[in-house]
């Protein structure tokens, strides 16, 4: 009884702290970073929050943010989501009633559309997506997003298919997985179009262990390609389950895979050959010796003790593009800097790690808030992906 | 327990609700949410509490009995054009159908099979919710559901109006089922709870009194989900697993004391509040969850609601067992 | 499609048999104690997270799971010494809801030490045998002869020893047992470190074969209690029967209907039997307790 008092009362002072009004520090931007930090999809949202912090932290240390003649310092408001829509709605309203006005995120493509309806009818809060990859999020008025969409890694799929010539696909397509799904059909009707037979269309769900009722079936149909989109611990154990039923032809992946938690799950040769159609990663670009992606590399592992996740890249970069915006609009109201989102160039970031390809006019979104980034076609060799510069051998 | 008179318990509830809704005109829209999400789990466990604490029966189809109310309400309201003070009784009796046919089918065991049973229906129907996505959107969730129309005459946010309704709902699920407990059916439902056995024997009829337990719960869980689809605008397979859903619901009524009515309020306002408390201690609040969820039922296995009764009973002049 | 029969027959007693394993600790736990213990699922997980955790750091595979088992069972009392003790003479439901805390607890536990990431215990055997009409691995037959194993492991302590005596005698009657001077501290400890410990080997072995991370012992254990159920309640032969049959009936929704409803045609079966027999294939026709 003497402990429920006394956690009640927890609850209730933190409840009655958390409520007081927020006493607005003086030459500050709150920017909310909206991520699952616990849960099952922490292995993600955690350095997608981390890349946000320390971003931030090189931009403070650096003299902040120059709006007009004032400076400002960036400060992050980090609310978790589990990944859930129902929490992530109480972390927006929660941030919203806070004041802030900035929000990167969310991961999760189950939570994306969930904020969607409370944010467009905000005039006080603009969004920019980070890791969500599902079609028709943004509206380029206040909810932008620099993470890829499902179509543009489906562009390296069809390239791929294009240089290639394979004659017949089969697929294994990860049902809990929003984006992959809602694109699944036009992706299979290009690859129809491009010649290829599409012989099978098989599902699995995510944490699923056994696919060999499945794969016995797209097995025994003899495709020459078996595509598989999803997540990667499911991916490695497919291309396993796969090669044990004797499938013999091409495999090859539409998901964000960590060379170090592929490892995690199926030896290198058996992933040797192994395509994968996404948008190059920090690892990536580290890779290739880009400069800002190795500086963020060295921060990021400076900072954490450990190497940067798949997404840290983009979570740091849309700081710096919030920044950019800040500076470009003059002000840090919210009708302002969502103009001057639009009207971003490419140029105007130049501290970005990623390699957008820029709209037309050079500007980094097109109307509908959406970043171009396109999915490149990497080789599984030795102990990881290589980019791959000639798709046709 | 202490059996107040019908109309001292029904005062009480709406004393209760007055304070509740004057409280949320003040509070700002973050806390406006957490009460309503909070009044809708707290409808659903009243509902719930009448199957379970008065007949003893555990359900765990209840999270898609809950979601077919919301993907109902979607479809109706946004599809077929449909007022939500149209579509809200017709989700009732559409969930109250389903309910009634789970519940025929379902009687037919008892126990843990009866649990696991309505366990392999909880899950169909959350499939279902994925596998149909003409209907329901699929994975990627149903979006663009209409929120409910505010009478001009009521001038508060739409937040705070949203709360309200959610709060209305609670009060007159509270009051539906304290007249069914209290009603001749809800009697003979406590004699299936205590002895099926000898409920049977006793010429009691076993079958209509758990059955009507059953679509009563159903009904409600209905008009639950209902609301929610209609004020969060988009609705997606993962808020109706049997996982989260069913068992919440089940640690909802548990935690707050079974066959009471008014604990399940309790552990709702509790399970609701504390997750949100816990957000202080970041990557840890999970950890402090299970922690702390651990301790109230170590103390407290029979509920907050026994908690409460024994000290308002020792405060109240000692030892006066009803 | 039918060339294909035997080889998803294959898959399904494969797959049955993953069920199974992890059904039997339930079952056991379950028939003896009457408590529903979902924490189940976290015996099964961090069996597998020490038995990957002892082979990255060089140690032999089964060397590995046998020490994992060793730690499991130990933690299998405390356990119960400190979730469902407390608290033995409240309603099931109280117990399950600590069972759920319980599970929340380890996996957090496990998320602090292992983080999130998905990983696969290497395997011992990587073999895959041929034959003109089905392939099977290695590790599948090694799952299939554990569960065979466990079964006749669990048969012989509890029908050719004291201690299996103590502990049948519990699960007819408990109030009856005690009176017979039966240590009950005892019966619980014994029957929570075998439950533990049958936890722990499907995590090694599974843990083997499929990704491990914290929270992968929650759909397991939901399909376990589908298989204690079907089976029948306390029946350790129904636990392995319904295993399979839950393994080949969703192989086969899977293979001959479609993947997606693959979920759907299993517990469509559930639901289906329990209409015919209430009590499960090989329960006794129940007594309310």
């Amino acid at each position: 009884m003497k402990t429920f008092i006394t956690t009640l009362s927890l609850c209730l002072a933190t409840g009655l702290f958390g409520a007081g009004p927020s006493i607005a520090q003086a030459q500050e931007i709150a920017i909310g970073d909206l991520h699952p930090i616990t849960g099952p999809a922490t292995f993600y949202g955690l350095p997608e929050s981390r890349g946000i912090h320390l971003a931030a932290e090189q931009i403070n240390a650096a003299g902040g943010v120059k709006v007009g003649a004032t400076t400002y310092k960036i400060r992050i408001v980090t609310e978790d989501d589990q990944a859930s829509p129902t929490v992530g709605v109480a972390a927006l309203r929660k941030l919203m009633a806070a004041d802030v006005r900035y929000i990167i995120g969310p991961l999760a493509s189950g939570v994306a559309p969930a904020l969607k309806p409370i944010i467009e009818r905000s005039d006080k809060v603009t969004q920019l997506i980070d890791g969500s990859i599902a079609d028709d999020l943004t509206n380029g008025k206040n909810i932008f997003r620099n993470q890829a969409t499902v179509s543009g890694y489906n562009i390296a799929v069809v390239e791929l298919f294009k240089a290639r010539k394979f004659g017949s696909v089969a697929v294994m397509t990860d049902r809990f997985h929003a984006g992959f799904m809602g694109s699944q059909s036009k992706l299979m009707a290009d690859l129809k179009g491009l010649g290829a037979n599409v012989l099978g269309e098989e599902y699995y769900k995510l944490n699923d262990t056994d696919f060999s009722a499945a794969l016995t079936n797209l097995k025994g149909k003899n495709p020459a390609v078996l595509l598989i989109r999803g997540y990667p611990a499911e991916g490695a154990l497919i291309t396993k389950q796969a090669r044990q039923l004797g499938f013999t032809g091409q495999v090859v992946w539409e998901m964000v895979s960590p060379p170090s938690t592929v490892l995690k799950n199926i030896s290198a040769s058996e992933m040797e050959g192994v395509f994968n159609c996404i948008p190059p990663t920090t690892e990536d670009y580290v890779k290739l010796g880009d400069a800002k992606a190795k500086a963020l590399d060295a921060a990021y592992r400076g900072k954490f003790g450990e190497g940067p996740g798949e997404l840290t890249g983009l979570s740091f970069d849309a700081v710096h593009i919030l920044k950019a915006a800040f500076e470009k609009a003059g002000s840090i109201e919210n009708a302002a800097v969502n103009k001057a989102m639009g009207e971003l160039k490419l140029a105007d970031v130049p501290a970005l790690t990623t390699k957008y390809t820029a709209q037309p006019d050079g500007r980094l979104f097109d109307d509908k808030g959406q970043v171009d980034l396109r999915g490149v076609v990497s080789v599984w060799k030795g102990q990881g992906w290589e980019p791959m510069t000639n798709l046709s051998q | 327990m202490i059996a107040m008179p019908l109309h001292k318990s029904v005062a009480i509830a709406a004393i209760a609700f007055a304070l509740a809704a004057a409280g949320t005109l003040t509070l700002n829209d973050y806390f406006v949410y957490v009460v309503t999400i909070g009044a809708i789990f707290a409808t659903l466990a009243v509902a719930f509490d009448v199957l379970l604490g008065f007949t003893g029966y555990l359900s765990l189809a209840h999270g898609a009995l809950y979601g077919l109310g919301a993907y109902a309400c979607a479809l109706l309201t946004s599809r077929y054009g449909l007022s939500f003070w149209v579509a809200l009784p017709l989700c009732g009796a559409l969930t109250g159908a389903a309910g009634a046919l789970i519940a025929l089918l379902a009687f037919r065991t008892r126990g843990l099979y009866f649990a696991v049973l309505t366990l392999g229906i909880g899950l169909i129907g959350h499939q279902l919710f994925l596998v149909l996505p003409n209907l329901t959107g699929g994975v990627g969730g149903f979006v663009g559901i209409p929120g409910p129309e505010q009478p001009g005459w009521l001038a508060v946010h739409a937040t705070t109006y949203y709360a309200l309704l959610a709060l209305t709902l609670l009060l007159v699920t509270f009051v539906c089922a304290l007249l069914f407990v209290r009603s001749r059916l809800g009697a003979e439902c406590l004699a299936v709870r205590e002895d099926l056995t000898l409920a049977q024997a006793l010429g009691i009829r076993v079958a209509s009194a758990r059955l009507a337990a059953f679509t009563f719960s159903a009904v409600f869980a209905g008009l639950a989900g209902a609301l929610f689809a209609s004020i969060s605008s988009f609705i997606a397979p993962e808020s109706f697993t049997v996982l989260g859903t069913g068992f919440q619901l089940v640690a909802l009524v548990v935690v707050g004391g079974m066959g009471t009515l008014w604990g399940p309020i309790l552990g709702a306002a509790l399970l609701t509040a504390l997750p949100e408390g816990l957000r202080v201690a970041a990557t840890l609040s999970l950890l402090a969850y299970g922690v702390l969820l651990l301790i109230f039922i170590i103390f407290a296995p029979q509920g907050i609601a026994s908690l409460i009764s024994r000290a308002a009973r020792r405060i109240g002049g000692g030892g006066r067992e009803p | 499609m039918l060339e294909l029969l035997p080889q998803q027959l294959v898959n399904g007693l494969a797959l049955g048999s993953t069920y199974a394993l992890v059904a039997l600790g339930l079952t056991l736990i379950f028939g003896v104690l009457l408590i529903p213990n979902f924490a189940h699922g976290e015996f099964y997980m961090l069996g597998a997270f020490i038995t990957y955790a002892l082979v990255a750091a060089g140690l032999n595979f089964w060397l590995a799971m046998l020490v994992s088992v060793v730690c499991i069972m130990a933690m299998g009392g405390l356990v119960d010494r400190l979730v469902f003790r407390p608290i033995e003479t409240a309603p099931a439901l109280s117990l399950m809801i600590s069972a759920l805390a319980a599970s929340i607890i380890l996996q957090q536990v496990a998320t602090m030490i292992w983080g999130t990431e998905p990983r696969t215990i290497p395997a011992p055997l990587t073999g895959v045998i041929r034959t003109p009409f089905f392939a099977v691995t290695q590790l599948q037959l090694v799952v299939m002869a554990s569960v065979a194993a466990a079964f006749g492991a669990v048969w012989l302590v509890l029908n050719r020893s004291r201690l299996g005596l103590a502990i049948r005698a519990t699960a007819q009657n408990r109030d009856a047992a005690m009176l017979m001077g039966i240590s009950m501290p005892q019966v619980r400890f014994a029957t929570f470190a075998m439950g533990a410990a049958l936890g722990a080997i499907a995590g090694a072995l599974l843990g083997a074969t499929f990704p491990i991370y914290p929270s992968m012992g929650v759909n397991p254990v939901l399909k376990a209690f589908v298989v204690l159920v079907l089976g029948g309640i306390g029946s350790l032969w129904g636990a392995i029967f319904g295993g399979l049959v839950l393994g080949v009936a969703e192989v086969l929704v899977a293979g001959y209907i479609a993947s997606e409803l693959q979920d759907i045609g299993a517990f469509a079966i559930l639901v289906l039997v329990l209409l015919v027999r209430p009590q499960g294939l090989f329960g006794r026709a129940q007594v309310e307790r």
